[in-house]
């Protein structure tokens, strides 16, 4: 079972992010958070909690309301407990200052959101991908 | 001694006096004319650019939407929607296509707009040519298409730049192609400091009175018939005009096309 944290406030991106892990017959639990503000209550209760109960991937919208993505992302490499998972930013924008700059705060990936059916079935074998690289 | 009549009278009113013209000063004021349209123009583009950027980015969200959205509709009820339900499904992906080829080239040309700042490194035109063929290879392997070219020199330029011409000016050869498969025949000269280049096809030719204004941004000429959205050659005219070059076309309807540019050495 695979448990995926998801902070991003389109609608339409999340159904899509949907559509994408239905597409590989995962077994998957996730969990919607719609702003960054949201996000870090989640990540900070995830911390002093079980952690049984941690996410196995955590997917940031880059700009999310109230925080952006990268102070989440930088919330997240700080907790010890979860340092070691795996993050992917979603992001509109092409610019490779902001991948370097996501990758420099830690995230294992930086990929754009999808345009088209074809590129949605690509993010889920990237999702795919990088949650059995972080399981091996 | 009285005056002769030839004399000119005396004037009666002082004439300003005229400056001197220092050859120096006025060189100066000439550079100062010219950095102060340099950063005007740099403005100017920068600002269109920004403006282009901003459109092209605030466009793309509901793009992805509409595109992504209808392709999955089409995924999982496509057999549901019969016939009319089909074609319109069909319109609908046809016009996001259009419009986010149309905005990745808006946002291309703006590129082009801005002051080129990289250095001009010496680009072998033979490796940009190979790169390009490999590119438009399914396009060329379905028209048939030959294209051939002379012994290509060096040139001092911008590898990615030169590569955009070329591929515009090929892939306009294959899309306005005639009844016959295309042929392509490359060649460059040198003379008088610069490198033209030529791209001589065997399509369907250009009328003289539109020569000129083909290269302009948004103008097509042949409307539905042919997709594009009428900014290639404007492009490419942005390119070399920007590193003092010059690009025409001489051309007559049924008798090919020759497109020249140069390139200064």
């Amino acid at each position: 079972m695979l448990r995926i944290l998801l902070a991003e406030d389109n609608p339409g991106d999340v159904r899509l992010f949907l559509e994408a892990l239905n597409s590989r017959n995962l077994q998957f639990d996730l969990s919607v958070v719609e702003d960054g503000q949201k996000a870090l209550a989640t990540i900070a209760s995830v911390a002093a909690g079980d952690p049984a109960k941690c996410p196995d991937l955590i997917v940031l919208d880059v700009n999310l309301p109230k925080h952006n993505g990268d102070e989440v992302l930088r919330k997240i490499r700080a907790e010890p407990k979860l340092r070691d998972i795996p993050v992917i930013m979603l992001t509109s924008s092409e610019s490779p200052a902001d991948q370097a700059r996501a990758i420099d705060l830690g995230a294992d990936l930086y990929i754009r959101k999808p345009s088209d059916l074809q590129e949605l079935l690509e993010i889920a074998r990237v999702i795919e991908d990088v949650v059995r690289r972080s399981r091996a | 001694m009285s005056p002769s009549p030839n004399a000119a009278p005396t004037s009666l009113v002082r004439e300003p006096e005229k400056p001197e013209l220092d050859p120096q000063a006025l060189m100066a004021m000439l550079d100062e004319m010219r950095a102060l349209r340099r950063s005007a123009e740099a403005r100017h583009s920068g600002e269109l650019m920004q403006f282009v950027y901003t459109i092209s980015h605030d466009f793309r969200e509901p793009m992805r939407m509409i595109s992504s959205y209808s392709q999955l509709l089409k995924l999982h009820y496509g057999k549901q929607l019969e016939g009319d339900g089909q074609e319109f499904m069909g319109y609908i992906l046809e016009g996001v296509s259009r419009m986010e080829r149309f905005l990745s080239d808006l946002v291309n040309y703006s590129q082009q707009l801005r002051q080129l700042d990289t250095p001009l490194v010496s680009v072998d035109p033979e490796g940009v040519l190979q790169g390009v063929l490999l590119t438009l290879d399914a396009e060329i392997q379905k028209c048939s298409a030959e294209i051939t070219h002379d012994e290509l020199p060096k040139v001092q330029f911008d590898f990615s730049s030169l590569g955009q011409i070329f591929q515009q000016l090929i892939s306009n050869a294959l899309q306005f192609r005639g009844a016959n498969p295309p042929r392509i025949h490359i060649t460059a000269t040198q003379a008088n400091g610069e490198t033209e280049f030529a791209f001589r096809d065997n399509g369907l030719g250009i009328e003289s009175r539109y020569h000129a204004q083909i290269f302009d941004a948004f103008r097509r000429l042949h409307g539905r018939e042919f997709p594009g959205s009428g900014l290639g050659l404007a492009v490419c005219r942005q390119i070399v005009e920007r590193s003092g070059g010059r690009i025409w076309v001489e051309s007559e309807p049924g008798a090919g096309s020759v497109f020249r540019f140069t390139i200064p050495n």
